[in-house]
């Protein structure tokens, strides 16, 4: 069975059939969705999606706007869901960033207290690069120790997926160049078919859903591991459509020969658990009324459940988002207030050596 | 590949394609026509109707959007002086003088035959470089868009009309504002003063629009007149300017490559390729009697109109081809895509090579019906230009403020649209040329980032291997000596121009250059704590911004006695009107704060239109009430908008 019908289940069980009063609720209302990014991204689509079956879950069969609300470095769209009236009709799915933001400056803090957690969603990350780097050809991670030439292409310094890639090869003992601000993942994209930079961590929604078929399939390279993400009792979720493709911790341990430990691996899996795994929060404003936000978690995880999203959400973006359940994801924000010194420690000294 | 284009061909013509191809261009007029919104709202608006629909109805209806914007942002550009979409602005650069000389029609007709034909030849270039996409695009690096960035740069003189030393420093300016935000490869957001509206960098469209359409309102509303300042003269007419594109045809075909290429080229896009295109005639030979650039020469319509409706079929080859989408515009493309089932890459130009070629067939349909359509209603638009500016002022400021919401929702937003229109008006008075300032604000993001990126991947040695590096490096060298040349050649006629521009506005002039020399030596301290990537920047346009800047204003100071003693030493009827406007604005903002927006909005046309303008009761009541049913119906049944929460309601 699997995970994602376990806690969908689980969910259920917890929450119990919609009291009668909420039944009605929706009838001839629309639910306005505030995303912090732009329209055309992941985070818009997979909303946009994922929208057009909630309904269906919803007694009264409510409409949906998803609406952008971007700028202040992602900040606007967290401000405008959480200051809205907390009456249901308007929810954030938005793209959450806790871990660093926990760490980072107080302006990009967020007190997600303020907000009614209706789920988790996240999408895996993963590697891959060029197969011609320095005049020799990858086949793949084993030609990694000893290449020259080996150039990271990244976001920005802050961005989680720049950060685990650096410590990722770090941990390997891979000698590499970083270039980092394109900003966005097809910029990246392109520069790495330019062979301006030829490595890159992104999450596998991306991957699946064109680079594989533009850079791997058109034989200019190759896929190199996934990042595990763990459910709740520690086992892994997530590994739909990464066939035979290695995951992180075992690509460690055939090239170093034993299992990845240390604090460069406690920093990478809490990034990768806290970003990859719950890319975006969705929730409602504090003091939405206790119905509503029942309604609002079973709907949601029935939808998860439903076999034409997922049908539409494998086509869309190669697999079907991590489904972390409000428990789950109330735990997590709690574990944000007490970051362990040393991974704090760990991931702002990468973010400083990593600014150019 | 025949069979396939023939194939696209007829899935175009399939029903309810049609349909929804229609449907989609009668939308992206709109959008086009109405200051601050555009192609990309209309997509957000629509892209969730497409959930659920046929693969190529659903493509005809959002490429009907996209296809047509820049044809209709022209009618602002032509009739208000204000750019219809970020894609327009160097349009208004001629499009309005004809406007003011009475001539919009025939501005109007260069105009749309001019978008229809780079529409159109867009289309077929996209068709016909799909078996070369990957070597086109890729021949294009980081050090090439640093390059092109530059090349951008050198057409300050051009967008100057002879007032060199303003151009650049206000060149300097928007560089020095487009480093507002988070540099690109570092963490701590530069000159933002800790308010989080400016965590990101000004936003261009409340920018632009404060830039030059509260300047152009505010004139209109001065000076009590209609924005043609000569009689109706039918003969400059639609077929007038219709036949102006057509015997310009070697600029129309020029400049449809310029945004051809410009599109293809991701992080570029409409609003630089009309700049580049604007720039590429101006520095063209002007035939004998041929009216000065800027002050209303029909071939400063043609070349940046062709170059932007050509831009989408450039935008879409690595879009489509590559799974690259190069702006924002085909960012939400790409997603539309993906939702649809297209697979962008491989598979469009393999087995989905017939739903490929349908949108070049789309974008050649819609751009063929779009100008169509606006030439039969331009003379009645064209006939707006007679009408008194009172009735205009009103409802142009509603669709402004309003397009600076809908951009970013914020009242920051309005207040940067009154912040940046007293700049402009300023500029305007003083001389100072606005296009300048909006030049550098377009090209310092993309100059910083491909600089940086550069920095960090390419050694000095790459750099010189590169052949197409060295073709743009000694372009740049011509294209400095080049505005060198023309810019000493044409002082001695534009300086008298220049001047007698600047002389009304003497003390506005003398006011900026003093206040952006504050400002740029203001902009240096800072920087000096910051990492090198983010600092670099600043600490070459602060130096230089304040030479220029000292430059403009010694030269005005040398002139300062020369103004005739006339004059006065108090502030003019028309300055005290001016400052009645902008603060009749600033309350406007004060009362949208205070009990919402439609009340400001709808208060804004009624007192405006009541008082001020002491038009009748009856058209006064009719005309607010016009302008409450349009934020009902456009900005919350259909933009589905969200206003501001009212400080006073809230209390209550």
């Amino acid at each position: 069975m699997p995970r994602t019908t376990v806690l969908a289940g689980l969910a259920a069980l917890t929450l119990g059939a919609p009291p009668a009063l909420a039944e009605d609720r929706y009838e001839g209302e629309t639910i306005r969705i505030v995303i912090n990014l732009g329209a055309g991204g992941s985070t818009g689509v997979m909303a946009q999606l994922f929208a057009n079956h909630w309904a269906d879950h919803i007694p009264g069969n409510p409409d949906f706007i998803v609406q952008p609300v971007t700028g202040g470095a992602q900040m606007a769209g967290i401000i405008e869901a959480r200051n809205a009236r907390p009456d249901g009709l308007t929810l954030a799915w938005v793209s959450w960033s806790g871990p660093t933001r926990a760490i980072g400056p107080a302006s990009q803090n967020v007190d997600w207290s303020d907000f009614e957690v209706i789920a988790g969603m996240g999408v895996p990350t993963m590697a891959y690069m060029r197969n011609d780097v320095g005049g020799a050809t990858v086949t793949g991670p084993a030609d990694l120790p000893g290449l020259s030439g080996l150039q990271l292409g990244g976001y920005r310094p802050g961005s989680y997926l720049d950060l685990i890639g650096r410590m990722s090869l770090d941990l390997l003992g891979i000698e590499y160049g970083y270039t980092t601000g394109f900003g966005d993942g097809s910029s990246i994209v392109a520069a790495l078919q330019r062979d301006e930079v030829n490595f890159h961590v992104t999450p596998a929604g991306n991957y699946f859903g064109g680079i594989e078929d533009n850079v791997v399939g058109a034989g200019i390279g190759l896929p190199l591991w996934y990042y595990e993400l763990a459910g709740p009792d520690g086992q892994p979720v997530g590994l739909e459509g990464f066939g035979d493709m290695p995951s992180f911790r075992s690509v460690v341990e055939d090239l170093t020969g034993a299992p990845p430990e240390g604090p460069l691996y406690d920093a990478i899996e809490w990034l990768n658990q806290g970003m990859a795994g719950t890319t975006w929060l969705i929730a409602a404003p504090r003091g939405v009324d206790a119905e509503t936000l029942a309604l609002l978690r079973e709907s949601f995880a029935a939808t998860v459940e439903e076999p034409a999203f997922r049908e539409a959400a494998t086509a869309t973006a190669g697999s079907v988002p991590v489904f972390t359940g409000p428990a789950q994801m109330e735990t997590m924000i709690d574990g944000l207030r007490a970051v362990d010194p040393a991974i704090a420690e760990t991931v702002t000294s990468y973010i400083a050596s990593g600014t150019q | 590949m025949i069979d396939a284009f023939l194939s696209g061909l007829g899935l175009v013509f399939t029903w309810p394609t049609p349909l929804y191809l229609g449907l989609g261009v009668l939308f992206g007029l709109w959008l086009g026509a109405v200051p601050g919104l555009g192609g990309i709202t209309g997509v957000v608006i629509i892209l969730p109707f497409t959930f659920g629909m046929d693969t190529v109805p659903a493509l005809a209806l959002i490429l009907g959007v996209f296809a047509v914007t820049a044809t209709s942002d022209t009618i602002a550009s032509v009739m208000l002086g204000i750019p219809g979409t970020a894609a327009s602005q160097a349009t208004v650069m001629d499009g309005y003088p004809m406007a003011q000389k009475g001539q919009a029609a025939r501005a109007f007709g260069a105009a749309f035959t001019a978008s229809a034909i780079g529409g159109v030849l867009g289309g077929l270039a996209m068709a016909a470089s799909l078996p070369l996409i990957r070597p086109l695009i890729l021949s294009f690096g980081t050090p090439e868009f640093f390059l092109l960035g530059a090349l951008g740069l050198t057409m300050v003189a051009t967008v100057s009309g002879g007032a060199v030393s303003k151009g650049l420093a206000a060149a300097a300016a928007g560089l020095l504002l487009s480093q507002v935000g988070f540099p690109v490869a570092s963490e701590e957001p530069r000159y933002w003063f800790e308010i989080m509206y400016l965590i990101d960098g000004f936003p261009l469209i409340p920018v632009v629009l404060g830039l030059f359409a509260l300047p152009e309102m505010l004139d209109l509303a001065v000076r009590n007149a209609s924005i043609s300042r000569v009689d109706r003269d039918e003969t400059e007419s639609l077929t007038a300017g219709i036949r102006d594109a057509l015997r310009n045809w070697w600029l129309v075909i020029r400049c449809s490559w310029i945004g051809i290429y410009i599109g293809m080229l991701p992080g570029l896009g409409g609003m630089i390729a009309d700049w580049v295109a604007y720039g590429h005639v101006a520095q063209s030979k002007r035939a004998p009697g041929e009216p000065e650039y800027g002050t209303g020469n029909v071939r400063g319509v043609i070349a940046p109109e062709a170059a932007n409706n050509a831009v989408l079929g450039g935008a879409l080859i690595p879009t489509v081809g590559l799974g690259i989408p190069g702006s924002a515009s085909m960012a939400i493309l790409l997603g539309a895509f993906t939702i649809l089932g297209l697979a962008p890459g491989r598979a469009m130009l393999s087995t989905q090579l017939d739903i490929t070629f349908s949108l070049v067939w789309m974008l050649i349909v819609a751009n063929i019906f779009g100008a169509g359509l606006l030439m039969i209603v331009s003379r009645q638009m064209a006939r707006l230009s007679f009408v008194s500016g009172h009735l205009i002022v009103p409802g142009v400021i509603l669709f402004v403020f309003m397009g600076a919401w809908l951009d970013t929702p914020s009242i920051a937003s309005w207040l940067t649209v009154l912040g940046f229109g007293a700049l402009g008006y300023l500029m305007k008075r003083g001389g100072w040329p606005r296009p300048a300032l909006v030049l550098g604000f377009v090209l310092g993001p993309v100059m910083e980032s491909s600089l940086v990126l550069s920095w960090q991947s390419f050694s000095p040695a790459d750099l010189l291997a590169r052949p197409l590096s060295i073709a743009l490096a000694v372009l740049l060298v011509v294209a400095l000596v080049f505005a060198i040349r023309s810019t000493l050649k044409a002082r001695d006629v534009s300086s008298l121009r220049a001047a007698s521009r600047a002389l009304g506005g003497h003390p506005a002039s003398i006011f900026l250059g003093l206040a952006l020399s504050a400002t740029f030596l203001a902009a240096i301290a800072p920087a000096l704590g910051w990492p090198p990537s983010a600092r670099r920047f600043p600490l070459v346009i602060a130096p230089l911004g304040a030479l220029f800047a000292a430059v403009a204003l010694v030269t005005d100071l040398r002139a300062w006695p020369k103004r005739p003693a006339s004059e006065g030493r108090g502030p003019d009827p028309e300055t005290l009107k001016s400052a009645g406007f902008l603060l009749a604005i600033g309350a406007m903002i004060a009362t949208a704060w205070a009990f919402g927006q439609p009340v400001a909005l709808v208060g804004f046309v009624a007192l405006y239109l009541g008082l001020a303008t002491r038009h009748r009761i009856g058209w006064t009541l009719l005309y607010a009430a016009g302008a409450a049913l349009a934020l009902y119906v456009i900005y919350h049944r259909v933009l589905h908008v969200r206003w501001l929460e009212p400080a006073l309601a809230l209390w209550g």
